[in-house]
């Protein structure tokens, strides 16, 4: 069996080679300098830079004028509102001792007692 | 080992950027690696590309190289990678391989009888039929113990597996090649019988 793998194998590949083709691209793919190897001249680095610092420049314009348009609007919607708004009546409530529920903590007859109240003894209040 | 000191002089050329001196290794080890690749892709297009990418990424990691081990298994290491790689992609395009085993199918029923067959080298192509039904770790530990002759310690490295994984490997795969090789041989003969 094991020779007649071997036969097998050596006979399907015998006389095989790669194309030319195949070291040609290897060459042109080694040779090929790489985008971080190739020197980037002084003039190029220059022009980047400005180019990057106008980026910023516009981006933080832009920025602050849709804050300042922004926060201008946001403002006036405000004192419209307010102007527009009418003073509502402010009623006091006045709560009657006497209108407790009976499970509510009466703290004005708790003080009075001067004592700690008994448990449930709360609850007996009219 | 005049061999590897000759690739270790080769290295430190292509290492100081010397592609003579790289193409010197390709002429060495192109055909070695390009038969592996071919016997385990089964596919001329997909072998030349491993090859291919293979060289690449070995002129690129060529700094990684150790002098002092054989440069055939590291090459190897990296070709059985990319072809698992191929592998991989190659099983997801199962409609080009089922057209492929319908092809191959068809000849062989254009074959009048196993004797014939047998002196047309038929038993060879039922034995590659039956590699390429094995799974990728056996049929690639077959081809590189069988064709590339490496030893199982050598293939452990190449397959990035142990030693006894490699071992076991070889004799599954062996004994299924067997099973396979019989199998279609029985199946022939029923068919000759059958007429």
């Amino acid at each position: 069996m094991d020779w007649v793998i071997r036969q097998a194998l050596h006979a399907e590949t015998e006389g095989l080679e790669p194309s030319p083709l195949v070291w040609q691209r290897i060459r042109a793919e080694i040779q090929k300098p790489s985008q971080a190897e190739r020197p980037i001249p002084r003039w190029l680095a220059a022009r980047r830079r400005a180019a990057s610092l106008l980026q910023g420049a516009v981006l933080a314009l832009l920025v602050l004028g849709v804050g300042l348009s922004f926060s201008q609007s946001l403002g006036q919607d405000v004192l419209m509102r307010r102007s527009t708004v009418e003073p509502k009546d402010v009623k006091t409530q006045t709560v009657d001792d006497s209108s407790y529920p009976q499970d509510a903590l009466n703290v004005g007859y708790l003080m009075h007692l001067e004592r700690q109240p008994e448990p449930g003894e709360w609850r007996l209040l009219p | 080992m005049p061999d590897r000191a000759e690739d270790a002089a080769l290295v430190e050329r292509v290492r100081k950027g010397d592609v003579r001196a790289f193409e010197a290794l390709y002429d060495k080890y192109k055909t070695m690696v390009f038969r592996t690749a071919y016997a385990i892709a089964h596919d001329r297009f997909a072998a030349e590309e491993i090859t291919q990418d293979c060289f690449i990424r070995a002129y690129c990691h060529m700094d990684k190289v150790d002098a002092s081990i054989p440069l055939g298994p590291w090459l190897h290491r990296i070709a059985a990678n990319l072809s698992y790689n191929w592998w991989k992609a190659s099983r997801r395009q199962w409609l080009f391989s089922l057209e492929k085993a319908i092809g191959r199918e068809a000849s062989k029923l254009g074959s009048d009888s196993p004797a014939v067959a047998a002196q047309q080298g038929e038993t060879r192509q039922i034995l590659l039929d039956a590699l390429e039904s094995l799974g990728f770790e056996q049929r690639a530990t077959i081809v590189l113990f069988y064709l590339g002759g490496f030893s199982m310690e050598e293939i452990a490295y190449i397959l990035d597996c142990p030693l006894g994984t490699v071992k076991s490997r070889l004799h599954y795969g062996r004994q299924r090649l067997r099973k396979e090789v019989e199998r279609i041989w029985r199946k022939a003969t029923e068919v000759v019988y059958e007429i």
